[in-house]
Order: C-alpha cells, then structure tokens, then sequence
C-alpha cells in the first residue's frame, strides 16, 4: 500500500513505567534490612549513590519446575554469553533516600531534647524589606527607577487631561521641564500668554481650570519650539521614588550534639564485631544528624586505658591488652567537662564491646557517672555467633540498674532504664542480621522503662 | 531522492518480486517511527494497548537493551487485514528495506497458514478500545482493583483452549444442548453404552465444569463472581491471547519463512540493481546477526530458516521417500540427486499446513541438527564466578524431543479444572496432567493466589511430587511420588499428600516419569511471541 513516516505520536509509557518502579521501590523498602547490614555503603561520603540490585519483578503464570538446562548452539566450549531469563534492574539510590526510608520504617526517632541547650546565632542578612530611606549604598535602583517611571506616567497624563496634546508631545514638556509638574505647567502657561496676550499667571489659572477660552491658545502653541522640539528620553527620579533595602539579621537556633563512639580495642574484637559496631555507629550519627544542626562524632578506644583516636584507627585499630571500659567512659566525661558542656551540647555515648571487661564494678560506675549528663547511653553487647559466657558487663549493670533483660524478637536482648531523665540502653547483638533491629531498638519512638 | 520516496519505489519493487516468488500477501502498510516508540510497541505487544505495570517494566528492559547497543528486533508485523508494519526510522536505508522485504514474508505466512485462519483481524482498534474502557474502570473501581484483574488475566493468559476452531460455549447453553441430546440418546441404550459410566441426567444438571476444562481463563469470565467491568477486562486479554496462538504455534516457522525470503528478495534487488553493493554489506552484516549461533538459547531465526533451506534443497533434489530412507550408502546419499525440482512446491504447501510441533517433528532432520551444532547443556559455575554452559549431550534424538516438548502446550504444564464446585462451596479444583515434571512452587503459589483474586474462593491444585517419607522411627527416608493437594485459602498456601490414591494409579505417574526426561525447555518467544 505505502510507506509513511509517522512523527507525532505519544509516548504513553510514562504511567507504567513510573507504577514499575513504585513497586520496585516498595520491594526495595522491604529489603531495607538486607541493604541496611551492608558494609559497602557506609563507605564514602553521603552524597554518593548506592547500587542496589532488585529481581525483576515477574509475571507469574503456571510453569514447569525449573529443569536448568536448555538447547544452545556451537562447539559449547564454555564461552559465557548473556544467559537469557531472569532479569535484574540495578537501581541506585542516593544514601540519603535509603536512610530516609529506613528512618521512616523505624517511626521518627523521638532522642530526647534539651531546651535550654539551643544557641542563637546569626547566619546572614536577609533583604526582603523596602523602606523609603536609608544610605545610599542600600539604594534598590530596580525598584526606585520603577517608581520614578510610574510617578512620570501619571505627570504625561495630569498634562495630558488639561492641554489635551497628545502624550508624546506632553512628555517633551515635561522633560523641558526636567520633570517637575509645576515647571511644566509655567512653561506651557507661558508660551499661552505669549499668544493669549494675557497675563502668565493668569494663563495658568485657566489652564488648570480647563478654561474653553485657551482651547484656540492651545492648538496654536502646538506648533512652538515648547510642544514639537524633540528631546531625548529622560526618567526624573524624585526624593519620593527612592527605595532603600532593610538590612535584616537572620536569626538560626542551633543545637547541638556530641556523640561518643568508645570502642573495645582489645584482642578479643575480632573483624566481624568491628564491622558491626562500624555499621551500627553509623547509622546512630545519621539519625543524630538528622535531628541536630551541628553534630560532632568524637572516637574514643579503650583497653585497659582509653585513647582518643581518629575515625580510621577507631575502626580498624586492634591492640593487644586487658579490657577496662571505664577508661573510655572516664575520658568521655573529661572531655564533656572540657569540651562539650552539659549545658550547650547533647550528649550520646555509644559503648561497643563484647562484655569482657577486668573491673566491671568500676566501668559500671563510670559509665552512670556519664549517664547524668547525656541524654542517652547506649551500650552494645556484640557476640557474633552467639555468646559463650554470660559476659560481666551486661551482668554487672543489670545487677546495678535492678532491671531484668528482655528478650525481643530476632532473640535480641535488651536492658533498659530511666536514670532521672537520662535513658540507659543496653543490647545485645548475636548476628549481622539483627543490625536491622538493633537500631531500631536503639531508635524506638516509644518505650515503657521503668523509672 | 529522499529517502521515503525511494522507499515507496522499492516498495513497489519488492512486491512486484514477491508475487513473482509466488507469494500471496494481503496489502501492506509500512510506518516508519521513532526507536523509543518502537520499544513501546514491542512492550506493550499492540499500540496503544492497555496500561499495565509489567508492560512498564518490559519497556524499561527494552530500553535498557537498546541503550547498550544490544541487538533488539527493527520491526514489527501485525496479523490484520491490511498487513500493517512499524519499522524504525534512524535505521540504514539498507536495514529499512530488509525488514520491508522481511515483513513481506511474514505477511504472506499470515495471510495462508491455516492456523491464522480463525483470528479476527482487527485487533489493534479492539486493544486501544479496551485502553480506554480500563482507564474508564480505573476511576470507577481504583487503580489497585484494575491492576489486580490484569494481573490475574494475565497469569492465566496461556490457560486458555487453543484451538480456535472452536467457539467456547457458555456452560449453561451447553448443559442444555447435552441435557437434550442425553433425553434423546436415552432411549436408544446400546449395550456398550450401558457398560460406560454415563452420568445420571441429575449429577449432569449440577456437575460444573460439564467436562475437565483447558479454558481456565474462560471458565472465569464466565462463572467468577465478579462485576461485568472485571469480567470485560478478564475478557479482552483472553481475546488477546487466543490473538496471538497462532503466532505462538509458528515461531519457528514464521521467523524462519521471512528470514528466507528476505534473503530471496534482497539478491534480487542487488541484481537488478536496485540496491548499491554498500548497501548489501550492511544487510549482509546484519543477517548474519541475527542469524549467529546462540551457546544459551535457540535461535527461531536460525533453525528456521536451515529448515526451509533443507526442505528445498531435499525436495529439489527428491532427497525422500522410501528409497531414499532406506539407503545407507553416507557417500550415494549425500549426493543423492534425481532433479525433481519440486522444492517451491513444497515449500509453499508446508507454510500452509504445518506448525512448529509437526515442523519440527516431520522436518528437523539429523543431519540439520548436526550442521547447526545443536547441544544439550547444563549451566555451570566456574572458578571465576561466571557462568557458562556445559554441554551434556549432542543426541539429536533427544534433542527434537525436547524442543517437540518445549513447544507442546506453549510449553507450559496443562492443567484442567477438574470442578467448580469443589466440596459444594464454590471452590476451584484444578489439576496437573501428569507429564513428569511438576510445578515451580513460587509460580504455582502467587498464580493461584491471582487465581483466588478472580475466583473469590478458595483455590486447590492437584499435581504430583517428590515427598520424602519415613515409616516407623528408625526407618530411612524414602522419596516417593505422591499427589500432592495445595491449597490458597485467601490467607496463606496450605498442602497436604493426598493419601487415598489408588497405588496403580501411582505406579503409572512414576512410568510416565521415568519415559521422559526430566528437563524442561523455556522458550523465551512464548513470554512475547510478536512476530519482529
């Protein structure tokens, strides 16, 4: 028949395709727990973006079992080619969106805040205010050129309504009269007794009152000097057009929150334990980071005696020793006296150890020392692979706080007390795959703790 | 010369030498579109068919083919009257004319072979119609009630009758139809008859399905007890489906036809010269691409068109019948040539009256099998991660079987409706056909959970399986075929063995077991079987 070129015609693919990846981003979000406990993607800065490979998703239909095999063609040397079938859609997604999600699927973290531990501080000046005057500098010429053109138009037109000349030729008197009202009106009055043979004044007065007896003056001084001379265009600015900015301090509350990272850095915190605290410790400063303006992470290892450290060694650093956890919760507590006072900071230690501990007593002392001041102390149990003794730590603060753990689902075990208005929180993590819940827990919106 | 207008002169030029190959075409209209239209039409398999998310996702993956450079099809052809054919517009000149002549090809299958005979063909209008209907659908019942509906048609999309010869009938017509031919028939009792269990004239009147039903599809539409918009949208995909039977039936043949003539009606234009040599290096190119060898897949295009070729080729040569078959001499058979000259004339009698089944069957020689390097394999990983196929065997006995099998059904297990009213409460009885290969446990279970969404009650599907089972404490574990009954209540999947089987009926599941083999073929074209 024939053979046509078809431009216009719709894409109407969008719907689907967007209703695709809805349900794609819904199976993401059911996978969080997964994606969450992976190591990779608390690496780098935030901005980043994180591959995360989701099945496709399938049409379902009756099929047979899968048999693996199939029919191809060739010598079959083993050369890989795309196998055919299951498809995989690599998503990326900003870090930002994932925590964002996983915060939503924890319920807003409800960290206790202190009001008095907000300061003011100015950020900029905002301009967004206009004033009549002010110094020159903050002269808003835009503005004021506005004005200045807008107060000129009315002028033509008072002019115009009383010559009945047109507006250009209203505009040359005007700027003849460098664009006063009064002059203009001198100056056409004058020209009018120029041929009226009356008086100027007098000639001013009629012309203001409309007088039918200038009509004949006025269409003679049309063809003057006054009227048809052509000037350039000029805009007059007058004192009453001038727009001035206002200068306008803008005003911030910040808060902020220090958060204590004391970490076991003895034998005994094998890879795996690092690797959880790593990733723990992680998401605790982004949910902080979230709630406070200004957020600083202090790291802090401890053996038989504490150290401050960088970021790198907090995570990697291993040495050998005994264990003294009341070494780092010492130094946590001079460092708030010097550094970061109650008053001004919010403070969150997060202890991470696997419960070995020389002098159990003690560190639990410490560490209660800390918790008057802070908003929350967070101690992490870390057994990977289940524990094998009943560590002291735990025992001790149990012993101390007389509260009982609780066991929850995932087989995680939790400690939990109200100390004034400070909460302790004490877990104990046995698996990777309890990372998930773990912060959570850390996390929850609402709890019932005894006081 | 633009480019368009040289393309309706060639146009003109390839049907002037396709009728003089003695193809018979219905008229055909070409529209060149942009690519990204195109890949919305290979998703959505008609333009401006309805909307649905996995058409979404089908795009997406086209899309993302396409963007890496990977070779996708460059045209599409529907089955209407006139022919209409979308081809991509910033292809080379040289493909545009390929795939005209290509589309020539299967325009004349379509038109002749008598398995398109009994579709209707004016699906594209009846497509964007339904477009608008659903769309209607949506904002009367929701979004979720529409996408559901879709999602279970289109599960049960392949669970359909596909022998269009026939018209299904509703179940309360037919009842009666039998009811009378039963009164009639009673009277005039033969002994044999009286031997056969007959249904008493009272289980006829209650007895839902009236015989084990294939049509599960049909059987929704016309008993589920849901509203008339749903019923529409269930009925419009079943339309869909029994559309494109005949197109799932002829894959092979079809893709394989048009591979042949294009390459027919190419070196004729070369020799006429309507074509420059550069623009047959690049067709050349191209064809030998899409007929490369795959190690994973097996390539319609491919063994197709090697089939033709050989039926040609043999049926010039009179390389049949029995003298033929009988000869063992390898040397006087290769040779073999009496010059016949009737391979047109067969050629043109198997596009009429075969599908791929019998194609495959009667035709895939040994010999074919070997040139084309057919293998079995089995995938494997290796040190560094990757996966390769391992070949397992190169039989071309079982070879043909398999694809024989794969093709059977359109490849997936057939499963009747066994009753309508299971247990008196409404409940759907489905059962497997024992073939030796069972059901994929996450596909049965979200199937009949879209089943139940239709049905509105609960689901069963008998089929069979491996269990493991001890008797007594200290005995071994014995894996035994068993029926197996699963159950979706609405709720959660639900199965138990079915323990009161008779144990003959067992031992002939296991024989029919052990003859075949357990290895199942997917052949991807039957996910979308448009003819590229």
């Amino acid at each position: 028949m024939s053979v046509e070129e078809r431009e216009t015609v719709i894409k109407k693919s969008h719907r689907d395709v967007a209703r695709h990846q809805e349900k794609i981003d819904e199976m993401i979000r059911k996978n969080l727990y997964h994606i969450i406990a992976r190591e990779d993607i608390i690496t780098g800065d935030k901005k980043k973006k994180v591959r995360v490979t989701v099945r496709g998703l399938k049409s379902y239909r009756f099929i047979f079992e899968r048999g693996n095999g199939g029919i191809g063609q060739g010598e079959g040397e083993g050369q890989p080619g795309d196998k055919p079938g299951e498809e995989v859609f690599d998503t990326e997604l900003e870090l930002e969106k994932i925590i964002d999600m996983f915060l939503e699927e924890c319920g807003l973290p409800n960290l206790k805040e202190k009001k008095s531990k907000k300061i003011i501080t100015s950020k900029e000046f905002k301009y967004e205010k206009i004033d009549l005057s002010g110094p020159a500098s903050l002269m808003e010429k835009r503005k004021t050129l506005r004005e200045a053109i807008k107060r000129q138009k009315g002028f033509i037109r008072q002019l115009m309504r009383l010559t009945g000349f047109t507006e250009k030729e209203c505009e040359r008197i005007l700027i003849k009269a460098n664009g006063s009202l009064v002059r203009a009106y001198e100056l056409v009055a004058s020209e009018l007794a120029r041929v009226t043979n009356l008086l100027q004044i007098e000639c001013k007065r009629r012309l203001l009152n409309k007088d039918k007896s200038i009509k004949d003056a006025l269409e003679k001084i049309r063809t003057s000097n006054l009227v048809k001379k052509p000037t350039s265009k000029k805009v007059f600015i007058h004192t009453e057009d001038e727009r001035y900015k206002i200068p306008e301090e803008e005003i911030e509350f910040h808060s902020n929150a220090v958060c204590f990272g004391i970490r076991d850095a003895s034998g005994s915190m094998g890879e795996e334990k690092k690797a959880i605290s790593r990733i723990l410790l992680f998401y605790l400063v982004e949910v902080l980071r979230k709630l406070y303006e200004n957020v600083e992470i202090r790291f802090i290892l401890h053996t038989t005696e504490a150290e401050l450290v960088s970021e790198h060694d907090f995570f990697y650093r291993s040495e050998s020793g005994g264990t003294y956890g009341g070494s780092g919760y010492a130094l946590a507590s001079e460092l708030e006296k010097t550094k970061y006072p109650e008053s001004e900071w919010n403070i969150y230690p997060f202890h991470f150890s696997d419960g070995e501990d020389f002098r159990p007593e003690d560190t639990v002392n410490e560490a209660l020392k800390l918790l008057k001041k802070s908003n929350m102390l967070g101690y992490v149990e870390i057994q990977p692979g289940g524990y094998s003794s009943w560590s002291d730590l735990m025992k001790t603060f149990e012993k101390k706080l007389e509260t009982k753990r609780k066991t929850l689902s995932f087989g995680i075990e939790v400690v939990e007390k109200m100390v004034g208005e400070n909460l302790f929180l004490g877990v104990v993590i046995t698996k990777r795959e309890q990372l998930a819940s773990v912060i959570k827990e850390l996390l929850k919106e609402e709890r019932e703790v005894l006081k | 010369m633009t480019d368009i207008k040289r393309l309706r002169k060639i146009d003109e030029e390839i049907q002037r030498i396709a009728s003089e190959f003695g193809l018979d075409f219905f008229r055909q209209k070409f529209d060149l579109i942009p690519s990204d239209k195109m890949l919305e039409f290979m998703a959505y398999r008609f333009p401006n068919n309805f909307s649905h998310w996995s058409f979404g996702r089908d795009y997406e993956i086209l899309r993302k083919k396409f963007e890496e450079g990977k070779p996708i099809p460059l045209e599409i052809v529907y089955n209407l009257d006139p022919s209409r054919a979308y081809i991509m517009k910033d292809l080379p000149i040289a493909l545009q004319i390929t795939t005209m002549a290509h589309v020539f090809g299967h325009n004349d299958f379509m038109k002749n072979n008598f398995r398109f005979g009994f579709t209707r063909r004016d699906m594209l209008s009846s497509a964007s119609f339904a477009r608008e209907r659903f769309l209607k659908y949506e904002s009367d019942l929701g979004r979720d009630e529409v996408e559901k509906t879709i999602d279970a048609g289109m599960a049960l999309e392949l669970n359909i009758n596909p022998d269009l010869s026939q018209e299904p009938q509703i179940e309360e017509e037919r009842r009666k139809f039998l009811i009378r031919e039963l009164k009639r028939t009673r009277n005039t009792k033969s002994k044999k008859s009286k031997k056969k269990k007959l249904l008493s004239l009272e289980e006829f009147k209650e007895k839902t399905p009236l015989e084990p039903e294939q049509d599960i599809l049909f059987y929704l539409i016309d008993k589920a007890p849901i509203g008339w918009q749903r019923k529409d949208i269930l009925n419009h995909i079943w339309e869909q489906s029994r559309y494109l039977v005949p197109q799932r039936e002829t894959k092979i043949m079809n893709e394989g036809w048009a591979s042949l003539w294009h390459f027919k009606i190419m070196d004729r234009l070369l020799k006429d010269k309507v074509i420059t040599p550069q623009e047959w290096d690049t067709f050349n190119y191209w064809n030998g691409r899409i007929l490369a060898w795959s190690p994973w897949q097996l390539n319609p295009y491919l063994l197709g068109i090697c089939i033709w070729r050989d039926i040609e080729d043999r049926w010039n040569k009179g390389k049949f019948g029995k003298d033929y078959e009988k000869c063992k001499d390898s040397y006087k058979k290769k040779y073999w040539n009496k010059k016949l000259g009737l391979g047109n004339e067969k050629l043109f009698e198997v596009r009429d009256t075969y599908t791929d089944i019998n194609f495959i069957e009667e035709l895939l020689t040994k010999e074919i099998i070997d040139d084309l390097k057919l293998y079995i394999y089995v995938p494997m990983k290796t040190e560094d991660g990757k996966i390769v196929p391992v070949v397992v065997s190169r039989n071309p006995k079982i070879i043909k079987w398999i694809i024989t099998r794969g093709l059977i059904n359109f490849g997936v297990p057939y499963i009747l409706i066994e009753d309508g009213n299971y247990q008196e409460r409404n409940e759907l009885y489905l059962k497997q056909v024992w073939e030796g290969v069972g059901l994929d446990k996450e596909y049965r279970e979200e199937t009949t959970k879209h089943t139940f969404d239709s049905w509105q009650n609960p689901v069963h599907i008998e089929t069979v399986e491996r269990v493991a089972e001890k008797k007594g404490f200290y005995a071994q574990q014995e894996i035994k075929l068993k029926k197996v009954l699963y159950t979706f209540n609405g709720d959660r999947h639900e199965g138990k063995v079915l323990r009161d089987v008779d144990p003959k009926e067992l031992e002939k599941l296991v024989k029919i077991e052990e003859a075949g083999l357990n290895f199942s073929l997917n052949l991807g074209w039957l996910k979308n079987p448009l003819m590229y």
